[in-house]
């Protein structure tokens, strides 16, 4: 949670010292552009929480966007579409959850694999060509604005709120704390570890259906490649810095959303100030290390 | 201390003077003098967190003390890493083994300076690793091939390794910490040979450990710490055990007496013919309401494997498990009997606390249920904070607070939060699979109580220990068992040492002597 302190310091600095930066507008598109980590975000804090990985989650979300996208454009039928993508993650989740839970596999290796296969599915499913035509009540309705506030960003809350509290405080998700602190201990103690494990996956399967539905209807095309590359990384990084740790046991919902916010104020603010990209991904990586740095120091 | 004689004797000598080493918070060591003499065996005692450690990893150049100097043979010496401690002929042997269990006995013993390869250069060579480890196993009396995988080692053996490593690397100096914690009887004999040959070729060994027994065996001299001070010193020969006793813990030591205590035959617990094959060979007994029922037998024999069959965490081959439900016996299958039975594993770190994990949901961890709303499942944390609370108290756990990571406790305190957390479930039956392993005399002695006084209020106990002095003090009744069946089942005034050890190796073993 230290880190989090930094995101609100840098964030205030950044206030006061940028024009334009607390408009309103900016904070909203700093929300919006937030969501689309920040589901993957959360479904990873689950994971890594029960002790596992989920390096699978972003080609999950190209995978549901997809073939959802098909549905929609074929039958113009956007809930459809909206249901097809959330089962499409739902199933990836699935798979990652048996494999790992009741397979006893582990977690990096199967989700590597599962990672490539939704990859490949997707593109096989597709032939490697973008889905155009998306009906244009979903993409207004997803991608507009309610009360003035971006839909994406309405949403990100909701779910962070639902999730942090199902984590913080019940007692499934002190199953998840437990089994990732020490499974053996947990099963001893009566802890259904092989469901909590399992159904970790499986959330971090709906989130990428979710990341799916709001990130098709923000670019108006499903592709193959939806989420890139380095934006795994960032994902894990930003569950670091809000308090998870690979050895799992710890993290929380709202470190990471503070995370989430410390990355991406931090790539708005370079944007805003005009800074060139590269430089900004340097000086981001350099900000990331020395972040988690600082964490590890305080654990020793 | 003495150096009046210290240059007229060749034996090698090892002095640290005055030694003082401060963490945040806690003055680990205070001023602290030590000696070891070649051709000698040094016990070190002390209650968890006394500072033993602290003392050894310093002379291990682990840590750098802030006052303080180490002479050995007369000249100052400056320990910075482990590196300095092992050129000046220093072995620390710790008390969790640190090899790589993939590796042969040969590679591990030679892994900081490998053979060159006679040939071919960069390459090491295997075969000069395994002819030096063979001759330093030999030297040892050892039959450990040194071409065998450590994996594929007891953990004696392993022990065995460590010590060949040590004298491979001409250490003069060996730290032994606490090296009987999980070796079995005949393991622990040979360690002690070992150990005594290491002092007649003029070694100096340090000896750390709770038992005082191995103690009074095998040291020639003692050195208690207390709150990282020296309470006394001297020769084993000149003091009792209990005298030793009286500077570990600073205080008399109050034993109540045992009482033989009438057990109703009201069995809550019955286990029939219960079969894995090669382990267990038809195992059935009764545990009845308050009764503490000791599972005795030497390692090897079959206890932990017996209790982990009953509890599901490994297969059976046959038998049936019944447990008392409002007063009949009813059969169950051993994961239900795990969901009502307390366990208090044999190892705290592997199954038995979430480390990382604060004190108060590692008390709460058994039964969450309890503190979950109908509705949606969510925790009342605040009762269980006070349930943590009630327990710190009651239970005199010594933590800075409920909310403090439980790795950060000493080993008798996490013990206690074990306990804790079963108590808290309420089972009416607990069993026990030591106990009071790696806690100090102290500790041991309230858990002793602990589990006694549960016992009188109608919790039955099944208890297994591979200290003696536990089970004979501790239970009403014993089972003795020995290859996986049981041999022998003793109650009142049956229940002493003799008895015990008489079933436990066989009649046959017994008469030989």
């Amino acid at each position: 949670m230290a880190t989090a302190v930094v995101a609100v310091i840098l964030t205030v600095i950044l206030s006061v010292s940028i024009p334009h930066f607390m408009e309103l507008r900016n904070i909203l598109n700093i929300l919006e552009q937030l969501s689309i980590l920040g589901f993957m975000a959360i479904g990873m804090t689950f994971v890594m929480a029960a002790g596992g990985i989920d390096l699978s989650v972003y080609t999950i979300v190209s995978a549901a966007a997809v073939v959802g996208a098909t549905v929609m454009v074929d039958n113009d039928a956007p809930v459809a579409g909206c249901i097809v993508m959330i089962l499409v993650g739902l199933g990836f989740g699935t798979v990652n959850g048996i494999a790992i839970a009741l397979g006893r596999m582990i977690p990096f290796i199967v989700t590597l694999s599962t990672m490539v296969l939704a990859q490949g599915f997707a593109i096989w499913f597709t032939q490697a060509q973008s889905i155009y035509g998306l009906p244009e009540g979903y993409i207004d309705v997803i991608s507009g604005d309610l009360f003035g506030i971006p839909v994406p960003a309405i949403i990100i809350i909701v779910v962070a709120v639902i999730a942090g509290v199902i984590l913080a405080r019940t007692e499934y998700g002190r199953w998840i704390y437990l089994t990732g602190s020490n499974e053996q201990t947990a099963r001893v103690s009566g802890i259904p570890i092989r469901f909590t494990k399992f159904s970790t996956y499986v959330f971090s399967g709906l989130m990428a259906g979710i990341t799916a539905i709001v990130l098709t209807a923000m670019v108006g095309t499903a592709t193959t490649a939806m989420v890139r590359d380095e934006r795994l990384m960032d994902v894990i990084a930003t569950t670091v810095i809000g308090g998870a740790s690979l050895r799992g046991g710890s993290g929380s919902v709202l470190g990471t959303m503070l995370g989430l916010l410390f990355i991406t104020v931090l790539g708005n603010a370079f944007n805003l100030i005009g800074v060139s990209p590269f430089i900004a991904m340097v000086i981001k990586g350099f900000v990331l290390v020395a972040v988690i740095g600082l964490d590890a120091l305080r654990t020793r | 201390m003495t150096e009046t004689h210290a240059d007229t004797r060749t034996a090698t000598q090892l002095r640290m003077s005055g030694i003082s080493k401060a963490f945040p918070g806690v003055q680990a060591l205070d001023d602290v003098s030590f000696e070891a003499r070649g051709g000698e065996i040094v016990g070190l005692v002390g209650v968890n967190g006394a500072g033993k450690s602290t003392l050894m990893n310093v002379l291990g150049g682990i840590y750098q003390p802030e006052r303080g100097d180490i002479h050995i043979d007369g000249r100052e010496v400056v320990l910075q890493s482990p590196k300095d401690a092992g050129r000046h002929g220093i072995a620390f042997i710790h008390q969790e083994l640190v090899f790589f269990a993939s590796q042969t006995v040969a590679e591990n013993m030679f892994i900081s300076n490998l053979f060159a390869h006679p040939s071919l250069p960069l390459l090491v060579s295997k075969k000069a690793a395994i002819r030096e480890a063979g001759k330093y196993l030999d030297m040892l009396g050892s039959t450990i091939n040194p071409a065998s995988r450590m994996e594929d080692l007891s953990v004696g053996e392993r022990q065995v390794v460590e010590i060949a490593r040590a004298l491979a690397m001409g250490s003069r100096f060996v730290i032994l910490d606490e090296p009987t914690s999980s070796l079995s009887l005949k393991e622990k004999r040979i360690l002690f040979e070992l150990i005594k040959r290491m002092k007649e070729e003029g070694k100096a060994v340090i000896y750390i450990s709770h038992f005082l027994d191995e103690i009074f065996e095998l040291c020639d001299k003692y050195i208690v710490l207390r709150n990282g001070r020296v309470h006394g010193h001297g020769e084993v020969a000149d003091v009792t055990k209990n005298d030793i006793v009286k500077m570990i813990i600073g205080r008399e030591v109050v034993v109540a007496d045992k009482v033989n205590r009438a057990i109703e035959h009201k069995p809550v617990l019955k286990v029939e013919n219960i079969r894995r094959e090669k382990v267990l060979q038809n195992v059935s007994f009764e545990l009845h309401e308050g009764e503490i029922l000791g599972l005795w037998g030497l390692m090897g024999s079959g206890r932990t494997e017996l209790v982990r069959a009953m509890l599901g965490l490994d297969r059976i081959d046959g038998g049936g498990i019944f447990l008392a439900t409002e007063g009949h016996l009813v059969e169950v299958s051993p994961r239900q009997l795990l969901r009502h039975c307390g366990y208090i594993t044999e190892s705290r770190h592997a199954d038995g606390l979430f480390l990382t994990q604060p004190v108060w949901t590692n008390i709460t961890a058994t039964a969450l249920r309890a503190y979950a709303s109908r509705l949606l499942r969510f925790m009342d944390m605040r009762n269980e904070i006070a349930t943590a609370i009630d327990f710190i108290k009651s239970m005199r756990i010594a933590t800075p607070g409920h909310a403090t990571r439980v790795e950060n406790l000493s080993g008798g305190n996490q013990q206690k939060v074990v306990f804790a957390k079963w108590l808290n479930r309420k089972d009416r039956v607990l069993i026990m699979d030591e106990p009071t392993r790696g806690v100090d005399v102290g500790a041991k002695l309230e858990i002793g109580s602990l589990i006694r006084q549960r016992a009188q209020e109608g919790t039955s106990t099944l208890l297994i220990s591979s200290e003696i002095e536990e089970i004979v003090n501790l239970s009403d009744r014993v089972l003795i068992l020995k290859e996986g069946r049981i041999v022998g089942d003793v109650g009142g005034e049956e229940i002493n040492n003799q008895t015990l050890m008489r079933y436990a190796l066989g009649e046959e073993a017994i008469d030989a002597q």
